[in-house]
């Protein structure tokens, strides 16, 4: 059974092409552009990877790691940050669930299904 | 916003902030973009469709390139003249409508008659009415586009344009609505893709115009306006 991935990108095409990257690997890609609708899908779709950039429309990034953290069913869920200039490091995110970070100005295509392979491990 | 020079001085490294930070939005997406399009296996509508959002992606950040040079450029261009706020509308639906469509949105003008005619740059308006466009392109459907909103207040005109996100949900609403200071200067609602350039680019265009710049937060999205001093031209008939 292939794992859930769910995608939160506000920019629109820029999530539709990580959700071609994903399913070109096999996974099961959810995507939504903004965290409110993130929350209820988390809900309802049960994914097993978060992919998100941390500029999202309703609350930001941070808001919603930070929501995630707070429920015992969602605190473990691993989560890969892709961004650009996000002015954060790994070690920074770390506290709340990010085990990877893509720079989107230097990432290849394969790179984020190998980052999503990853931390499925 | 301080003195005028002590606005100036920290104005401009702001402005090159947001200028870098917005530009790199579109193009980590055009990077993207142009990987994908190096996929040996895409069919020709998939190549089609890449191509197509790649020059639209190009357009916007040109956009941006274009508002900067507006915003340095303004000083020695500015040429007041009364301006007709409808038809300066629809030349911004005009210009955004193809990209509005590719990302399976609308924009549209509010109609609206009996408007007397305001005092700008048309182009330097048009320029700052397109920024707040592009600001709110992912912040409609087709069910609800974004309009662009003209209406008289007293001695000014004010054309706004009006977006929709994400609801806030009632409850949360009602907690900040009595805490949100409802009609400030923005910046207020930094956003994906907001620019920090639109708007720091259109407050000091808007303001060297004789006009404030503003934006109304909605409980589902919300209204980026300018507010420019009527023309008496009409009085005159």
């Amino acid at each position: 059974m292939s794992k859930k991935v769910l995608v939160i990108e506000s920019e629109p095409w820029l999530g539709e092409h990580f959700e071609d990257l994903l399913k070109r690997h096999e996974f099961d890609v959810v995507t939504t552009s903004n965290a409110y609708s993130a929350v209820d899908m988390i809900d309802e779709e049960h994914p097993d990877v978060i992919v998100m950039g941390l500029m999202l429309s309703g609350a930001s990034g941070l808001g919603l790691l930070h929501e995630l953290q707070s429920y015992v069913d969602t605190a473990k869920l691993p989560v890969i940050v892709c961004g650009s200039a996000v002015g954060l490091s790994l070690e920074e995110l770390q506290p709340y669930g990010v085990r990877r970070l893509l720079d989107t100005s230097t990432m290849r295509p394969d790179d984020l299904a190998a980052a999503v392979r990853s931390v499925l491990v | 916003m301080g003195g005028a020079d002590g606005g100036q001085q920290a104005g401009e490294p702001a402005l090159v902030a947001a200028a870098a930070g917005e530009l790199n939005a579109p193009l980590v997406l055009l990077r993207q973009l142009s990987l994908a399009l190096a996929d040996q296996g895409l069919s020709a509508s998939e190549r089609q469709r890449l191509t197509k959002r790649m020059t639209l992606t190009a357009e916007r950040a040109l956009r941006i390139t274009r508002q900067l040079s507006f915003h340095s450029d303004a000083p020695r261009l500015l040429a007041l003249e009364p301006v007709n706020a409808v038809t300066l509308c629809q030349e911004v639906v005009h210009e955004l409508a193809p990209l509005f469509k590719a990302h399976g949105h609308a924009i549209a003008v509010q109609p609206r008659s009996k408007i007397p005619l305001l005092i700008a740059d048309r182009e330097l308006l048009r320029r700052v009415l397109v920024g707040f466009g592009d600001n709110a392109l992912h912040y409609g459907s087709d069910k609800h586009p974004v309009r662009l909103t003209i209406a008289q207040h007293d001695n000014h005109v004010r054309v706004g344009v009006r977006d929709y996100g994400p609801a806030v949900p009632i409850d949360i609403w009602q907690r900040l609505e009595g805490r949100i200071q409802r009609r400030s200067v923005v910046p207020l609602a930094r956003r994906p893709q907001t620019s920090g350039v639109g708007l720091i680019a259109a407050r000091k265009l808007t303001e060297m115009m004789g006009g404030t710049i503003g934006v109304i937060r909605h409980r589902d999205g919300a209204t980026f306006y300018v507010d420019m001093r009527v023309s008496g031209q009409m009085s005159l008939l």
